[in-house]
């Protein structure tokens, strides 16, 4: 009698399933939600082949369906596709998502991250900043700009800022403050850093955590735990949606 | 929505993008890594490799530690390599001097590092200090281990057991009868399958733990002992086996800690992350028995400990 092969359908399913997870993601440009654009390519590689392995088990299954020799398996070893089934319903059940605000009380909002990247005399844009008045800060350039700002605010202080980033508050941020934040991912998601500025405006309470604007103010410094940071004294500000690649890639 | 706050929601959310980001990120390497163990398999005789190693232990050693200048490889997908070696005759102290080396002492690292830092001295040391590592550890190994330490001949046999019962035409008398390059692309196809239903398990396990370890364990925590000498370096360690990340990233990780933590344990950090972490751990136990495991853990964790740490004392 012929007897469907249930651990080769069972592989066949979950490699379907991780090929149409991946093959979702691509379409839909949602894989810089978790990954470096650098790797996009790897990733779709690894979809084909994936693609091929799931025909390979297909054709299999159609052999052992032919002829079939062989005796049902043992139900104990289906444990072993727990892990691959817990991941494909965890992505699909949830929504897919950039992180958000509440990681950066976990990862530790430290200003200096960025700033200790680039070493001080290393200094690309400079000029460029110390001419202009407006900063425009966009995902090009978030890091160099932020390495500036922090290793030498007396240098700016009086020119105006452009940039975009989403609310973050929390016990230690001083009164009339908020620090607009970007994440900034070097491979994957996992070695994700927030990075940012602390701002300065009235009605400060009103911003909830997570939200995205775009501000434009003056850079103003101030004495923060014994250092001289940089503050931005907020002239305007807009909500924004979240950009569609929310994270900084350096 | 209504059964959780947003908070928590929220909360649920970045530990899911995290997860699926550490195995989206790997599954590349960790295809990688079978198809290069699957290729392996079919194509290169034990013969070829008898061949090719240095018949001098110590040159082979260090050949092994700097192969990864050539095949820069991740430490997601090294087992399944490492044990494929195995099982074709190479003998164990080379496959660990690779296996520990490779991730590390590469260029893509290198620069990875150099460019994080913005120091070449940072890069050297954690190179340096790899390497060191990896050859007393390899030494250490060929003086102590003399077998190949793989788990029983059982989980072999079973392994093509299972290949067999796959598709059961397909048999494993390569040699008795000629075949085609066709049916030796499927066969690399099939058991490069194999393999990564075998390892996958393990990265997912590893990738779930190290999400439990970003979404809850607060950096902030770390901090308070960012500048004890001894300490930090532990605690560093311990930091680096939890989280999971690749080695080509960890250095912006570290860099992040610049301020807070000694060099010591930043290099720590970078060391020894990418030789021993969940993920490599799980999947290790599964190919070595545990007595080597423990062994290799054991070693590379106080050679590295002692290694930064008379690293910052001079």
């Amino acid at each position: 009698m012929s007897q469907l092969n249930k651990d080769g359908l069972a592989k066949a399913l979950i490699l379907l399933g991780f090929v149409l997870l991946l093959f979702s993601l691509i379409i839909t440009d949602q894989l810089t939600l978790y990954v470096h654009p650098r790797i996009i390519t790897l990733i779709e590689l690894s979809d084909g082949l994936l693609f091929m392995m799931f025909l390979l088990q297909c054709w299999n299954l159609k052999k052992t369906w032919n002829n079939s020799t062989d005796e049902p398996k043992q139900c104990d070893r289906y444990w072993r596709y727990l892990p691959f089934v817990f991941t494909l319903l965890i992505a699909l059940i949830l929504p897919n998502t950039s992180l958000n605000a509440s990681l950066v009380n976990n990862k530790g909002l430290n200003n200096q991250i960025i700033t200790e990247i680039s070493k001080k005399d290393y200094r690309p844009l400079a000029p460029e900043l110390r001419k202009t008045n407006l900063i425009k800060v966009s995902d090009n350039n978030f890091i160099e700009v932020m390495s500036e700002l922090y290793h030498f605010p007396q240098e700016y202080v009086g020119k105006e800022i452009d940039m975009k980033g989403f609310i973050f508050k929390d016990a230690s941020t001083p009164q009339d403050h908020f620090s607009l934040i970007r994440f900034v991912v070097g491979c994957c998601v996992a070695d994700a850093l927030p990075s940012g500025v602390l701002c300065e405006i009235n009605n400060a309470a009103e911003y909830t955590n997570g939200s995205w604007y775009q501000i434009q103010g003056i850079i103003e410094t101030s004495e923060h735990e014994g250092k001289l940071v940089p503050v931005v004294k907020v002239t305007w500000i807009k909500p924004i949606t979240a950009n569609t690649t929310p994270y900084v890639f350096p | 929505m209504e059964i959780f706050d947003l908070n928590t929601w929220q909360v649920i959310l970045n530990f899911k993008t995290i997860f699926l980001g550490i195995i989206i990120e790997a599954l590349p390497f960790i295809l990688i890594s079978v198809i290069v163990s699957s290729v392996l398999h079919n194509f290169v005789s034990e013969e070829l490799i008898q061949r090719v190693l240095p018949k001098d232990k110590m040159s082979s050693i260090v050949l092994s530690c700097l192969f990864g200048m050539i095949f820069p490889a991740c430490d997601c997908g090294m087992v399944p390599i490492v044990r494929r070696l195995v099982k074709k005759g190479v003998p164990l102290y080379c496959a660990v001097a690779f296996m520990l080396s490779a991730p590390i002492i590469n260029p893509v690292v290198a620069t990875a590092t150099a460019f994080a830092f913005n120091s070449i001295g940072i890069a050297a040391a954690r190179l340096g200090i790899a390497f060191l590592i990896a050859y007393i550890t390899s030494a250490l190994v060929s003086e102590v281990f003399t077998g190949t330490e793989l788990k029983d001949v059982q989980s072999t046999h079973d392994h093509n057991h299972d290949h067999d019962h796959d598709c059961c035409c397909v048999c494993h008398s390569h040699t008795e009868h000629k075949i085609t390059l066709r049916e030796k692309f499927l066969n690399v196809l099939d058991d490069a399958c194999s393999e990564f239903f075998e390892m996958g398990k393990y990265l997912i396990i590893g990738s779930f733990l190290g999400a439990v370890a970003q979404t809850f364990i607060p950096r902030a925590s770390l901090l308070t002992v960012g500048h004890e000498p001894f300490l930090s370096i532990i605690v560093m360690m311990f930091f680096a086996f939890s989280i999971s990340v690749c080695s080509t990233a960890d250095a912006f990780i570290a860099s992040s800690f610049n301020t807070s933590f000694t060099t010591g344990a930043l290099v720590a950090f970078m060391v020894f992350g990418p030789m021993i972490d969940i993920k490599n751990i799980l999947m290790l136990s599964h190919a070595f028995r545990l007595r080597f495991v423990v062994f290799l853990v054991v070693i590379v964790s106080l050679l590295c400990a002692m290694g930064t740490y008379l690293f910052i004392n001079i």
